[in-house]
């Protein structure tokens, strides 16, 4: 029994660590690909570093002769303006169309569904025409103004205000609170969960976009870590080595927030999954 | 009260930001403002700025950023607004820039990319502001053609010049002698060659010849052999032609039947990159240029322990004995919209006059001393034991080399090329038969041409 025991213990570690090396694998990729010579990243056979010849100016050459700090200071300003406008509209939205309720709300709300269903590549040329318009483009607000509202958090938000309990908020109202005053009292600290879930999650996908950064700026130092990766690209290939050394510098900050609020992430996870 | 004070504060920062954030947008809005002034604002002394898109590999550069200042103090009227956007986005881009109206008033673009600008209808013809910036657009550029109804639109930069590489350690470990300085191989040769030093059997396998998964390297041959003809007369797709068939055939024998070429499934799967022949597993490629460029002349990126060794295209056996290339032109371009079409050709002009030789590319345009170029790239590889004469014959020293289409560029380019690197590993895997798969190119191609005639 002991030993089926043992047995089943071993081959479950097994499986576990074979999932864990098909998620790892890519990045031990990047890892090595970054420390090579660009001849020597499609080499076979594989090897993972050449330790008699590490090409630690892969590094040199993204901290000195590129705008790197300026694109992570770019990605960063970017992300955090977006997730904190995004996660405060998305719970206005959530509270108003999932509790307060009003006429029509129901009807509104599912126009703002259908909103969804439209391509972003299709919205790409009439949202570069506005912004040209009045005088966004080539400016981070290009990439910060179509990402607060974000129609998939307002519903998320919906759901969460749907089943809120109405006698904490008759309760402040009772105490003489408005609106908006139970809103921010009552309400919102009661929505830390799902907003935190939704902050990260909006957080990584922000931080990962390509097409709008590439349509939205012309200048080099008002670029995104994405599009800064693109940049080591010719017309014949890419150049690896140097993508993949920014993509370790680049991956810092989001590995940062990951492991800070990484408990979190998980309990807000499982106890927004509950709840829904 | 609380509620009115929330939104006050709520609208003043939103105000603020777009306020402060606004900034560089509202330069665009009056540098689109200024720029619906005449063409020869520049003459009369007004300032005029230029929004020159391009990709990054040029607009990046350090001598990009040297040649601008150079550029302002001889013009100090008119001002670069550099937009540089990596390659493999640079079309999407410059379609939605050109179709939403704004303003651009030079692009660069491969022959493939003008071609698919012009046929959209984005580009002006430039003859006339050419003649204004003291430019011949049907002698300056050797014999470079009109590109529609007997018009430029094209303003050339650079043409590919392609070759032969080598690696010396291949053929020496083969004991094979190193192709002819000045007599190039033919297909037929090079395809025995390729097999006799091929070795798969040593601790790394090692190729005798190279390709990369692009177009010419499959229908190249063909365009050699029937002068560049990708379009039937009446503009239909002519990859199905005879010549291209045997083009096709000529790598399947290499890849499949000699096995001295990595297998296109192996060749796909394992991503290989045209950078890989620089890890000095292949005896010979071919490759323009840019090779050099690229690899070839900096051995800091690219180590290797071997010499190279260059040596003339391989022709069919009915050209033996000519030199030939693979033509393909980088240009610029001035779009419709642009409203300053003889400051973007002075622009054009010091770009391919200043500028290109320090890409390590021979500008096509002839007033441009070319000697330190052949000196400088013979200096570079001197090493390799390629001399000053053999630089200057290859790469682009040679007035009598002849020039075939690189590549597929009127009608549809951009479908015709995706098309054809689509469906074509169906025969290098054995999967379909070399007519099938040209017959299938020629049916998905010529239905994009047509489409794109009726728009």
């Amino acid at each position: 029994m002991l030993m089926s025991q043992n047995v089943r213990y071993t081959i479950r570690s097994v499986i576990f660590l074979l999932i864990g090396l098909v998620f790892i694998t890519p990045l031990l990729w990047m890892v090595s690909t970054s420390l090579k010579f660009e001849n020597q990243v499609f080499e076979r056979p594989f090897v993972f570093i050449h330790w008699g010849q590490i090409n630690w100016d892969n590094y040199r050459q993204i901290l000195t002769e590129t705008a790197f700090p300026a694109w992570l200071w770019n990605s960063v300003f970017v992300v955090l303006i977006s997730v904190v406008l995004r996660l405060l509209l998305s719970a206005l939205g959530g509270y108003a169309f999932g509790f307060l309720k009003f006429r029509y709300s129901d009807t509104i709300f599912f126009f703002f569904l259908m909103t969804m269903f439209i391509p972003y590549q299709l919205t790409l040329l009439p949202q570069f025409i506005s912004f040209r318009f009045i005088g966004l483009l080539d400016t981070h607000w290009a990439l910060i103004i179509p990402n607060i509202v974000d129609i998939l958090s307002i519903f998320l938000m919906r759901q969460f205000f749907l089943s809120f309990p109405k006698e904490l908020v008759h309760a402040a109202y009772m105490e003489g609170s408005g609106i908006f005053r139970s809103f921010i009292k009552v309400a919102l600290p009661l929505a830390r969960t799902p907003l935190l879930t939704l902050g990260l999650l909006s957080f990584f996908m922000i931080w990962d976009q390509y097409y709008q950064p590439l349509i939205f700026l012309h200048s080099k130092e008002m670029y995104t870590i994405p599009i800064g990766l693109q940049s080591f690209q010719t017309q014949f290939g890419k150049q690896y080595a140097l993508q993949m050394a920014l993509a370790c510098l680049a991956i810092i900050p989001v590995l940062g927030v990951f492991l800070a609020l990484q408990k979190q992430f998980i309990e807000s996870i499982v106890s927004s999954g509950l709840k829904g | 009260m609380i509620k009115k004070w929330g939104l006050l504060a709520v609208a003043a920062m939103l105000l603020f930001t777009l306020a402060a954030c606004g900034g560089k947008g509202n330069n665009s809005v009056n540098s689109d403002a200024s720029s619906q002034a005449s063409s020869s604002a520049a003459a009369s002394g007004e300032t005029v700025t230029l929004k020159f898109l391009n990709i990054s590999e040029y607009m990046d550069s350090v001598e990009f950023k040297a040649f601008l200042d150079r550029f302002q103090v001889k013009y100090p009227n008119i001002k670069v607004d550099p937009i540089s956007v990596p390659h493999e986005q640079y079309i999407n881009k410059r379609n939605i820039m050109l179709a939403s109206g704004e303003q651009v008033d030079l692009l660069w673009g491969n022959g493939v990319e003008q071609f698919d600008a012009i046929n959209k209808g984005f580009l002006m013809a430039i003859d006339e502001a050419a003649k204004e910036v003291d430019v011949d657009m049907t002698k300056d550029f050797g014999d470079f053609k009109p590109d529609k109804d007997g018009k430029y639109y094209r303003f050339p930069i650079q043409q590919n010049n392609w070759m032969l590489y080598y690696n010396k350690k291949v053929f020496d470990d083969a004991k094979v002698p190193y192709p002819d300085e000045k007599v190039p191989m033919t297909w037929d040769e090079v395809a025995e060659v390729a097999q006799k030093i091929t070795n798969l059997n040593g601790k790394e396998k090692v190729y005798g010849m190279f390709y990369n998964n692009w177009g010419m390297y499959f229908y190249g041959y063909g365009s050699q052999l029937n002068n560049g003809k990708f379009y039937t007369d009446d503009g239909k797709v002519n990859i199905n032609a005879p010549e291209f068939v045997r083009s096709l055939e000529w790598m399947n024998d290499v890849m499949n039947v000699k096995k001295a070429a990595m297998p296109i499934a192996e060749f796909i799967q394992n991503n290989t990159d045209f950078l890989s022949y620089w890890n000095g597993n292949y005896g010979m490629v071919v490759g323009a240029q840019w090779y050099a460029q690229l690899a070839a002349t900096k051995k800091d990126k690219f180590p290797r322990d071997w010499k190279t060794g260059i040596a003339p295209m391989p022709v069919p056996s009915e050209m033996a004995g000519k030199h030939m290339n693979w033509s393909s032109i980088d240009s610029l371009a001035v779009p419709k919209n642009s409203t300053h079409a003889k400051e973007a050709l002075i622009l054009a002009k010091e770009y391919v006059s200043d500028y290109t030789l320090s890409t390590g590319a021979l500008p096509m345009y002839t007033k441009v001393a070319k000697d330190n170029y052949f000196e400088e790239l013979a200096s570079a590889l001197k090493d390799d034991d390629i001399t000053l004469e053999q630089v200057t014959y290859l790469f682009g020293g040679d007035p009598a080399v002849i020039n075939v289409e690189e590549k597929p560029v009127l009608g549809a380019p951009q479908e015709y090329e995706s098309t054809f690197l689509d469906i074509i590993s169906q025969y290098y895997t054995g999967a379909k038969k070399v007519d099938e798969v040209l017959n299938e190119v020629k049916v998905k191609v010529d239905a994009a041409i047509e489409e794109q005639q009726k728009n």
